[in-house]
């Protein structure tokens, strides 16, 4: 099989497209063998940079190397790239044997070595007796699968996925999340994945690359991007977290926060109390109860059932929150009563806004 | 009971409106397609008299008389050859126009179509006589080449099958054209990045993927420039002469200048029966990939 032949990375690559900057010097180390997703809202520069990588898109400056060359002026044809659409982009007059056989026939395999090798491809991503047929006879989660053996079949050095699992429906996505990840494995090939979907990027990637408006906003293993987000945009856009900002007060016991006039939080422990700085609590942290006198009040706006969770919106005169409940708990705050929030700062951070 | 028969009858009556609808198409195919048609198609099977035009009468003389007399047998040659080479020739020169202009940036694409489609604004006699100012015995050409010595007479380029030949080439390219650019945009472009990330080069890619992929619109390219070509009127009338006639001149000739209406009845279904088998064709090869 495959063994990982080499690494990926970029050094300080820049890319315009007119007065448009989709890169903004993007540097990233990727190891051999390593699953990386890209994640990031739309036109944050996640597909320009894998575009990049494969040759469609052309940086202005910057160096990418595969193994220890520098690919950069090396036509895309001849990066030796595995390459998986979100729309397959199968060869629609091609049987799905004589896809998986097209990038064995370019490098001049013999037809039977070629055909042996596209079967064992079509094995290995789980699709048997299939061979004769056309795209078009075939489900999307088979045509991903003929796309994945057709990409990997040619033994690339770089495995290249564009949201290959977006056009899927749920169960299936999953399915194929786990599939794909083992598959990944098994080959040892370097592979670099584009998403939206934080869940699909924490599920399968060794580490995710978060990206925004063209740079990287922070590179870290799932469970600590999770847990130690860099920044509060991240800490916003990957998972529930809540964003709290205010004016730093110290008082005789230490640093607080003050998000609302009647409401201090305390700042975590050994946390620098900076201004320009705001408190991040992730949704699930977040315990409410009756209100006392006095106290900083809030409303709920809307319950929104998630299934094993409740995410109750509830806003007051500093913002709004969003807490993640069990729905036995929800149930006793609805819609429009008040309550108090209760936040332990042992579960907060404070992050660069 | 009563509702099934009301929503029985508000389904009648929703049919008779759907017919009512189309009626004002299909009186206007019956009426100036299909009558006319069957009018022409009776008068094959009369007799030509001289005197008297034609005489009623059923016979099949006339399809006989056209069917075994070798001026017809090169009269239909020479026009099956004309839309032949006419549909090759619009292929060859289409194809790479159509795909540099599907592969064009918005304003190259649009600059390109609005050059392509050009010759279709002007009228089809007008851009045929532009034809004989280039070709004429006194035309650009042969001004050119009697002005630089290099022929001592001018040199005879009009009333030949290659200047009916050029001619329909140019009025038909841009049909061709235009089939070929309609299904190259459709097709998306992922697949020609996929076939690339693969290793194949540009030939290999026209080869193996652009050309299967275009197969639709060069079949319906093909058959709109052969049946405009073998039934063109102006153009061979103009550019031929009366050398080098088309079934169409043909028919022309014999409407109105021998006024033999039978005969020239009997050519018209036999200029329309090969139409109707270069579409049978072009289904029985296309059909399954339409």
């Amino acid at each position: 099989m495959i063994t990982a032949r080499g690494g990926l990375e970029l050094k300080d690559v820049h890319l315009r497209y007119g007065d448009a900057h989709a890169l903004r010097g993007i540097s990233l180390r990727v190891d051999p063998g390593e699953f990386v997703a890209l994640l990031g809202p739309s036109g944050c520069g996640k597909t320009t940079l894998l575009r990049s990588v494969a040759g469609f898109a052309h940086p202005q400056s910057g160096h990418i190397y595969i193994g220890s060359k520098d690919v950069v002026s090396v036509p895309p044809r001849e990066r030796n790239i595995g390459l998986v659409f979100q729309s397959y982009a199968l060869f629609p007059h091609l049987t799905a044997l004589e896809n998986v056989c097209f990038g064995l026939e370019t490098r001049g395999v013999n037809v039977a070595a070629a055909r042996s090798r596209a079967n064992a491809a079509l094995e290995l991503v789980g699709l048997t007796g299939f061979h004769g047929r056309r795209p078009i006879q075939l489900s999307g989660g088979q045509q991903q699968r003929v796309a994945l053996a057709r990409a990997i079949v040619i033994e690339p050095d770089i495995l290249l996925l564009d949201e290959p699992l977006a056009a899927l429906d749920r169960q299936l996505r999953v399915q194929m999340q786990t599939e794909l990840k083992s598959l990944q494995r098994k080959l040892g090939v370097t592979t670099v994945f584009v998403t939206h979907d934080q869940e699909e990027a924490l599920a399968m990637a060794d580490r995710i690359v978060v990206m925004r408006d063209g740079r990287i906003e922070q590179v870290a293993p799932p469970m600590q991007l999770f847990a130690e987000p860099s920044n509060a945009w991240v800490g916003e856009f990957v998972g529930a977290g809540n964003i709290l900002s205010g004016e730093i007060v110290v008082d005789d016991l230490g640093p607080t926060i003050m998000v609302a006039p009647n409401w201090r939080i305390r700042l975590p422990n050994g946390a620098k109390p900076d201004a320009g700085k705001a408190l991040f609590v992730r949704a699930e942290k977040i315990g409410l109860r009756a209100p006392l006198d006095g106290e900083c009040t809030l409303r709920v706006l809307a319950h929104r059932f998630l299934g094993v969770h409740i995410e109750v919106h509830l806003d007051f005169s500093g913002g709004t929150l969003r807490a993640l409940l069990p729905p036995e708990k929800a149930a006793l705050y609805p819609p429009n009563s008040h309550v108090a929030a209760v936040i332990d700062p042992g579960d907060c951070r404070l992050l660069t806004r | 009971m009563a509702a099934a028969s009301i929503s029985e009858a508000a389904r009648r009556r929703r049919q008779i409106e759907r017919t009512l609808y189309l009626a004002p198409s299909i009186a206007f195919l019956l009426i100036f397609i299909v009558l006319p048609y069957l009018a022409v198609f009776r008068m094959s099977f009369n007799t030509f008299s001289p005197m008297r035009l034609f005489v009623e009468s059923f016979t099949f003389d006339n399809y006989v008389g056209v069917l075994s007399d070798p001026y017809y047998y090169s009269l239909i040659f020479r026009t099956l050859l004309l839309g032949t080479t006419v549909t090759l020739a619009t292929l060859v020169l289409g194809l790479p126009l159509a795909l540099k202009i599907a592969a064009s940036g918005r304003r190259m694409k649009s600059l390109l179509m609005a050059l392509v489609l050009s010759p279709l604004l002007i009228n089809l006699v007008v851009r045929t006589y532009a034809w004989l100012v280039v070709l004429g015995d006194k035309g650009l050409i042969n001004e050119f080449l009697l002005g630089t010595d290099l022929a001592a007479s001018p040199i005879r380029l009009t009333g030949s099958f290659f200047s009916v030949w050029l001619g329909l080439t140019h009025i038909t390219l841009p049909l061709m054209v235009l089939s070929l650019v309609g299904v190259l945009e459709k097709l998306d472009r992922r697949v020609f990045e996929a076939a690339t990330s693969l290793g194949a080069g540009e030939w290999f890619i026209l080869r193996r993927v652009t050309l299967p992929l275009v197969m639709p619109g060069i079949g319906a390219g093909a058959l709109l420039v052969f049946c405009f070509t073998v039934s063109a009127f102006i153009t061979p009338a103009l550019l031929g002469g009366s050398r080098v006639g088309t079934v169409s001149t043909v028919i022309f000739e014999k409407f109105t200048y021998s006024m033999n209406w039978p005969v020239g009845s009997a050519l018209v279904f036999v200029l329309l029966i090969i139409n109707m088998g270069v579409i049978w064709l072009h289904g029985r090869i296309f059909g399954e990939h339409a």
